[in-house]
C-alpha cells in the first residue's frame, strides 16, 4: 500500500513562503493499493493537486471523515467529478437528521458554492458510513469508527494483507481529561489506531496553545505521542497543522518533543508530497519523499 | 468479513467524560445494565467503587445495593431506574432506598435517560441521583 499526502494542513489552507516545507492546502491524501486501487482520505484543498496527478484509475472513493470546510472544500475542484460516467463514490458520515447528499448540498449549492452535487456529471453514489463498521474497496479492508471532535464524525483504518493505515486527522482524545484513560475501551480512536503501521493523527496544538483551545476537536503533540504510544503504533505522523505554524515554528515544535522524548515508534511530521509504502512484510513502514 | 474496531461508543465516552468533571453522582450503564462507569460523587454517594476496566452486572448491582423502593419493598434488577430506562427509551424518575457497600443506608432520588447514537441505537444508559431530604 502507498500511502501520499497532498494536503497536511488544518483549518484553513495557509499558501505562502513560510508553509512551503510542510505545506498550505488542506487534509488529503491518496492511498493506492498494490493492484492500483485508489482511495482518498479527506478532500480538502490538496485534492485539486491530486486531480492533476492521478493517472488512468476506473473508479475512485473518496472518505471523508468529517464535512468541516477544510475537508470538503476540494470536491468542487476535483476534475474526475466533472469527467461524464467517471465512477466516483463518496463516503462520509450522515447526521441524525441528514444523510450525506443532503449535508454535502448544504456548502455545494449557492450561495457557498455556484455548483449543485447533482450538476456533477459523473456517476456519483453516496455512502452514509456512520451505521457501517467496515468496508470493503477492492483490495482495501475499511473500519470506520466515531471519534471525539464536534459533529459527526469518523476515522477509518485502511487494511491490506497485514499493512495497516490509521487515519485520524482531527480529533480530540484527551477532552476534559487531565490524562488519557488506562483502559483503551475509553480511549477515542484506539480501536481504529491499534498496532497500525502508520498513524496519520491531528496534532494541532501545541502543549501551551492547547488550553486556549479545549473542545475545538484538536490534539496537542504530546497527547498525540501518549495516545500513539497507548495504540502501539510503529510510525507516527503528525498531520493538520495549525495555520498559524509556519514551518519555522513547526521544526521547533516537532524538535523540541523529538530531543526529549525517547518514544517507541518512529515520528515523521506530515509533509506535503511525503509517500510512505507500507509492506505487507513484518517491516516497519519506510517513508520516502518524492 | 472486516473485523468490526468498535470499542465503547463515541457517545458513552463524551458522557464519561462530561461526567467526570460533574459535581452530580453520575453512572454509566451500558445497554444491558451493567454499570461501567462510576464518577466520583457517586462513589462517595453510593459507597460503591467500581475500577476502571471493571464491569458490575445490573443483577450484582441490585444485590450489592439491596435496591428498594420507597416503601421498603425490595426492587428486582430489572426495575431500576437505568434498565426502566433502557427498556422504554425515556427518561425515569423514581425515589430508591440502597444500603451501600460501605453499609450506611441512603434515600435517593435518581433519574435514569438512555443515550441514543445518531443512528438510533441505545448505546447505555446515564444515571444521576441526589440524596433525598425528609420533605422529598
Amino acid at each position: 500500500m502507498r500511502v501520499k499526502l497532498w494536503g497536511t494542513r488544518g483549518s484553513l489552507a495557509t499558501p505562502g513562503g513560510d508553509t512551503m516545507r510542510y505545506g498550505g492546502n488542506t487534509s488529503c491524501v491518496e492511498v493506492r493499493a498494490d493492484d492500483g486501487t485508489t482511495i482518498v482520505l479527506d478532500a480538502g484543498t490538496g485534492l485539486y493537486r491530486l486531480s492533476q496527478a492521478l493517472g488512468p484509475v476506473e473508479r475512485l472513493d473518496i472518505l471523508l471523515t468529517h464535512l468541516h470546510m477544510d475537508h470538503i472544500q476540494g470536491l468542487g475542484f476535483f476534475e474526475p467529478m466533472f469527467e461524464r460516467g467517471f465512477d466516483v463514490h463518496v463516503w462520509g458520515p450522515e447526521s441524525s437528521t441528514l444523510d450525506l447528499r443532503g449535508r454535502l448540498s448544504r456548502y455545494l449549492s449557492p450561495p457557498l458554492f455556484p455548483v449543485r452535487l447533482r450538476d456533477f456529471r459523473c456517476q456519483l453514489t453516496l455512502h452514509d458510513v456512520m451505521r457501517l463498521e467496515g468496508f470493503r474497496i477492492g483490495p482495501l479492508e475499511i473500519s470506520v469508527a466515531p471519534v471525539v471532535h464536534p459533529g459527526p464524525t469518523v476515522g477509518y483504518r485502511v487494511r491490506e494483507g497485514s499493512a495497516t493505515l490509521a487515519y485520524i486527522p482531527d480529533h480530540e482524545p484527551a477532552l476534559g481529561m487531565d490524562r488519557l484513560p488506562e483502559d483503551p475501551n475509553w480511549l477515542s480512536g484506539w480501536t481504529l489506531a491499534a498496532d497500525a503501521d502508520l498513524l496519520i493523527h491531528d496534532a494541532q496544538y501545541t502543549t501551551e496553545e492547547y488550553p486556549e483551545h479545549v473542545g475545538w476537536g484538536h490534539s496537542s503533540l504530546e497527547h498525540v505521542l501518549e495516545f500513539a504510544t497507548r495504540a502501539r503504533v510503529k510510525t507516527l505522523v503528525p498531520f493538520h497543522h495549525d495555520p498559524g505554524h509556519s514551518d519555522a515554528m513547526l521544526d521547533a515544535i516537532f524538535g523540541h518533543w523529538l530531543a526529549l522524548r525517547d518514544l517507541p515508534f518512529r515520528i515523521v511530521p506530515a509533509m506535503e508530497g511525503a509517500s510512505f509504502h507500507l509492506s505487507s512484510s513484518p517491516e516497519q513502514a519506510t517513508a520516502t519523499y518524492l | 468479513m472486516i473485523a468490526p474496531v468498535r470499542g465503547r461508543g463515541i457517545e458513552l465516552i463524551l458522557m464519561r467524560q462530561l461526567a467526570s468533571c460533574l459535581a452530580a453522582p453520575i453512572v454509566l450503564c451500558d445497554p444491558r445494565g451493567d454499570l461501567i462507569y462510576v464518577n466520583e460523587p457517586a462513589e462517595e454517594l453510593l459507597g460503591l467503587r467500581v475500577g476502571e476496566s471493571d464491569t458490575v452486572s445490573v443483577h450484582e448491582l441490585a444485590d450489592r445495593l439491596c435496591v428498594r423502593d420507597d416503601t421498603g419493598e425490595r426492587l428486582s434488577w430489572d426495575q431500576l431506574p437505568n434498565r426502566l430506562a433502557a427498556s422504554s427509551g425515556r427518561a425515569v424518575q423514581r425515589r430508591l432506598l440502597i444500603r451501600g457497600s460501605d453499609g450506611r443506608e441512603r434515600r435517593l432520588d435518581a433519574t435514569a435517560f438512555p443515550l441514543v447514537s445518531p443512528v438510533g441505537e441505545n448505546v447505555g444508559t446515564v444515571s444521576i441521583f441526589w440524596e433525598s431530604t425528609d420533605e422529598g
